[in-house]
């Protein structure tokens, strides 16, 4: 009971699935100013893209597009698209990507914006990551749905065909032969509508993910028709076990082509403990066939059977429903959690809508279910009346069910979503001295470079808001020589709300941000201090392995580099931090001064090996356990440069 | 000779760089062509600060740069401040000139009005009147480019920042109602708990005297019962 509990428990706690191939972060990073112009743009996403059908764009203010070649994968990260750019001069570029994901073969794509020796200012700058996932199209969700629905009838059906009912009727076969039809009609219709989506040329498309996805449904359902056309055979008639045989053999295929739809699907983005989420997800699907299925069998076969075998039937079929939406309770409020992941997101999000009517509708069918079991197959010796009616309601609410889950697959989950905000914003509030109002400052992402500053006023006692014009004054103490700027917010939509941005935090540093707030009762300053993010640092790790140190790379605006190891990184008497400034063109940057910190150790003494951007430091006696090494470079043009490196000796 | 020569020639120098220096307007000034005048205008001590003597600092030279004293006898050139949202404007403020003829003191082209900035923001000066002849309406405003906005001093204020008298007293104007209000809640309550005392007593009077005749019911029942 235990490990059952602690199990559960893990599957609820893990990292939910991306879904959605939506830009997480980049080089240069979305809305920052770069001093050198970048030679190469790297996107990172959040769930892998198929690499020949996404694309990276760069675009002037103009709309010119800047890009060199395709892009392309970047080795070792499968998460990474990247594109060689031309020489960019001063200005605004906005990078456009669109991606389509080789995990469940959706569509997305977004911009952001980077400046070259300006700030990312007006409607292209963003200082984040603008992404949109294209609603499902109609053709989508009908493929969905009829994929769905031809399954979960091989499945049903034959699990039906095969314990509960009496012989093989023929009204069985021709369900199955239905359903055949509607799962191989499914599956073509969704890659025939990605693929127009995605404009992929004709003779590539089977080599793309959406072939592969394709076949993944469609080779089963292949294999499920081959079975069943044996079960037809007549010469077959005079063997019901080796046509049992067959029917078996289909629905096996048909659980098979529903593991390669779980593969194509949200469950399949997982970025931790992938393969129990996928098989919790065919779990789901495969015991809805079995009880949808088995619905449609019973309903199809109550009338032509002898009444005695018809009661026999409907009290077995009952019994395996029971343990069926057992399964699909769990598995479902586990998915569910996964991809929805908030209560907020439950309600406010058109996924957690959508998940919410499912589940309105399956609560239905779970009381239908009830009725049945408890009412109808009772009365089943003396009428086949009220079980045929609740079986016709509940095949109806089963097609809507199927509905909505045909739309969940098209739709990105909140999780999904969440992942590609990068940064919180920094929240602040305060007052003026004489208690007039109540001032929130919301400085979005928070890092040095490019900003959205939105402003709440509300009046102190009252906490109405205030119409007001509101400024503010930014000074960074430890640089008295920048003086003080001055930014004005403009009014937004509700009222007491202002906005504006712009790369007022020019520096990392500590900041004194005022807000002048001229109201109608008089003017006040609130003040503010305000300490700028470090953005997420970008390193990447080559294990080089033979004995030699791992490099440390870490990735800095302009496509620069610092590449860094510790050698030999073992518990001895004199370990060497080295540090090696490189350029886009893969040269050494020319830099003048170099600091190094270790934790533990303190501040390292620092000497050049060589007269350009080669830097080693003495480690001596160094102990087991992760060192952290935070260096400042300093270019030949003023520019500084940190980064800090976390690097066990072993 | 050759010596004392070339030091008094770096004297010169350097007393004409210091008298430019001198010479020169503040820094945080915005300068503008209106009509045959140069104006310049801003705050006199700059950075500005509220609740300190500060004044609009006007400098008028001519095109060729020589400063005007003469603005007119009485001067009809007015100036009003303005700040705030809706905004607040002063009265016209005199414009004094700075240069005083009998002392030789001040200096030449500048005309001062004083006020003591009393709200932190943008400030606005409009200059109104007539200047040789012309008609003159000209507005500056503060801002990052041309003069300081006003800001509060607390930020150059050591050890203790010290609130202004504006805001001291607007903290008092928002605490009076405050205060008036608890006191309200206050009695309110006290009223409360007076009624709720007096009920109480009521209550126990009541109580015991209805013990009292139930004692006596009691007895008198059991006398007459035996």
């Amino acid at each position: 009971m235990a490990a059952v509990v602690a199990a559960g428990a893990m599957v609820l706690a893990v990292v939910p699935a991306a879904a959605h191939a939506l830009a997480v972060s980049s080089d240069p990073p979305a809305g920052s100013t770069l001093v050198h112009a970048p030679a190469v743009v790297t996107v990172t996403f959040g769930e892998q893209p198929d690499p020949a059908l996404s694309s990276l764009r760069v675009l002037d203010s103009a709309g010119g597009d800047h890009t060199n070649g395709k892009s392309e994968p970047v080795a070792g990260q499968p998460l990474s698209l990247r594109v060689a750019v031309g020489a960019l001069g001063k200005g605004v570029y906005t990078v456009a990507w669109r991606t389509l994901s080789k995990v469940d073969g959706h569509l997305a794509a977004g911009t952001f914006a980077f400046g070259v020796g300006v700030a990312p200012t007006g409607v292209a700058a963003s200082a984040g990551f603008s992404a949109r996932s294209p609603a499902p199209s109609p053709a989508a969700v009908a493929g969905r749905w009829l994929l769905y629905a031809g399954l979960m009838l091989l499945v049903g059906v034959a699990v039906f065909a095969l314990a509960c009912a009496r012989g093989l009727p023929g009204r069985l076969l021709l369900l199955l032969g239905g359903g055949w039809l509607l799962a191989a009609a499914g599956p073509t219709i969704v890659a025939v509508d990605a693929w127009r989506k995605a404009q992929v040329p004709t003779s590539g498309l089977l080599a793309s993910s959406i072939g592969h996805q394709f076949a993944g449904r469609i080779e089963p359902v292949i294999a499920a028709g081959v079975f069943l056309a044996a079960a037809c055979l007549p010469r077959l008639g005079r063997a019901p076990r080796t046509r049992r045989a067959m029917i078996a053999l289909a629905g096996t295929a048909a659980l098979v082509a529903m593991w390669g739809d779980v593969t194509g699907s949200h469950a399949a983005a997982a970025h931790t403990l992938r393969y129990l989420r996928m098989a919790i997800q065919w779990a789901h699907f495969a015991a809805a066939g079995i009880w949808v299925g088995g619905l449609v069998a019973l309903l199809a076969t109550l009338s032509a059977t002898a009444p005695e075998d018809r009661l026999a039937a409907a009290r077995r079929f009952s019994a395996i429903a029971l343990g069926c939406v057992a399964v699909v309770v769990a598995s479902g409020v586990q998915r569910a959690y996964d991809e929805v992941g908030s209560l907020h997101s439950l309600i406010h999000a058109v996924f957690g809508q959508d998940v919410l009517v499912k589940s309105a509708l399956l609560g239905l069918l779970v009381v239908l279910g009830a009725l049945n079991r408890f009412r109808a197959v009772p009365a089943l010796s003396r009428t086949i009346g009220p079980l045929r009616a609740a079986l016709r309601g509940e095949v109806v609410v089963v097609a809507a069910v199927l509905a909505a889950t045909a739309i969940l697959q098209g739709l990105s989950p909140p999780t999904s979503a969440a992942k590609t905000a990068v940064v919180k914003p920094i929240l602040l509030t305060a007052n003026d001295f004489a208690t007039t109002v109540k001032v929130s400052l919301e400085i979005s992402p928070g890092t040095a470079g490019f900003n959205r500053f939105a402003v709440t006023v509300a009046d102190y006692d009252t906490a109405r808001p205030v119409n007001a014009t509101v400024a503010l004054t930014f000074a960074l103490p430890s640089h008295p020589e920048l003086g003080h700027a001055t930014l004005t917010l403009l009014p937004q939509g509700p009222s007491g709300s202002y906005a504006a941005s712009a790369p007022n935090l020019s520096l990392d540093g500590t900041w004194n941000v005022t807000a002048v707030i001229a109201a109608p009762d008089g003017s006040v300053e609130v003040p503010f201090v305000v300490t700028t993010r470090q953005p997420p640092e970008n390193i990447t790790v080559t294990r080089t392995g033979g004995g030699l140190p791992d490099l440390y790379n870490l990735h800095l605006s302009g496509a620069r580099t610092v590449q860094s190891y510790l050698d030999p990184g073992h518990p001895v008497a004199l370990n060497e931090f080295h540090a090696t400034f490189i350029g886009p063109d893969g040269q050494e940057i020319q830099m003048t001064a170099l600091t190094v910190t270790a934790t533990p150790g303190g501040a390292l003494v620092v000497r050049r090996l060589d007269t350009i951007g080669h830097f080693v430091s003495d480690l001596p006696n160094a102990t087991k356990g992760p060192y952290r090494f935070t260096i400042t470079g300093t270019t030949e043009g003023g520019e500084t440069l940190t980064g800090t490196f976390q690097i066990p000796v072993t | 000779m050759s010596r004392v020569l070339l030091r008094g020639g770096v004297a010169v120098v350097a007393s004409a760089v210091l008298s430019l220096f001198a010479a020169a307007p503040a820094f945080a000034h915005e300068q503008r062509t209106v009509g045959a005048y140069m104006f310049t205008v801003g705050w006199q001590h700059e950075p500005t600060y509220t609740g300190t003597l500060n004044a609009v600092q006007l400098f008028i030279h001519d095109v060729k740069g020589n400063p005007i004293d003469d603005i007119g006898s009485p001067p009809t050139l007015q100036v009003t401040v303005a700040t705030g949202t809706p905004a607040k404007t002063s009265d016209p403020l005199e414009l004094k000139a700075s240069f005083d003829p009998d002392t030789s003191l001040g200096m030449h082209g500048e005309f001062d009005a004083a006020v003591i900035p009393t709200a932190p923001g943008t400030y606005m000066f409009h200059f109104t009147g007539t200047l040789g002849g012309q008609k003159i309406d000209e507005k500056f405003i503060s801002s990052d480019k041309t003069f300081d906005n006003v800001a509060d001093p607390t930020a150059v204020e050591f050890p203790a920042a010290v609130p202004t008298g504006a805001a001291l007293s607007t903290s008092i104007s928002r605490l009076t109602p405050r205060v008036d209000n608890a006191v309200t809640v206050g009695g309110s309550a006290r009223d409360r708990a007076g009624s709720a005392t007096t009920l109480a007593v009521v209550a126990l009077v009541v109580g015991g005297v209805l013990g009292v005749a139930g004692i006596a019911v009691g007895l008198t029942a059991r006398r007459l019962h035996a």
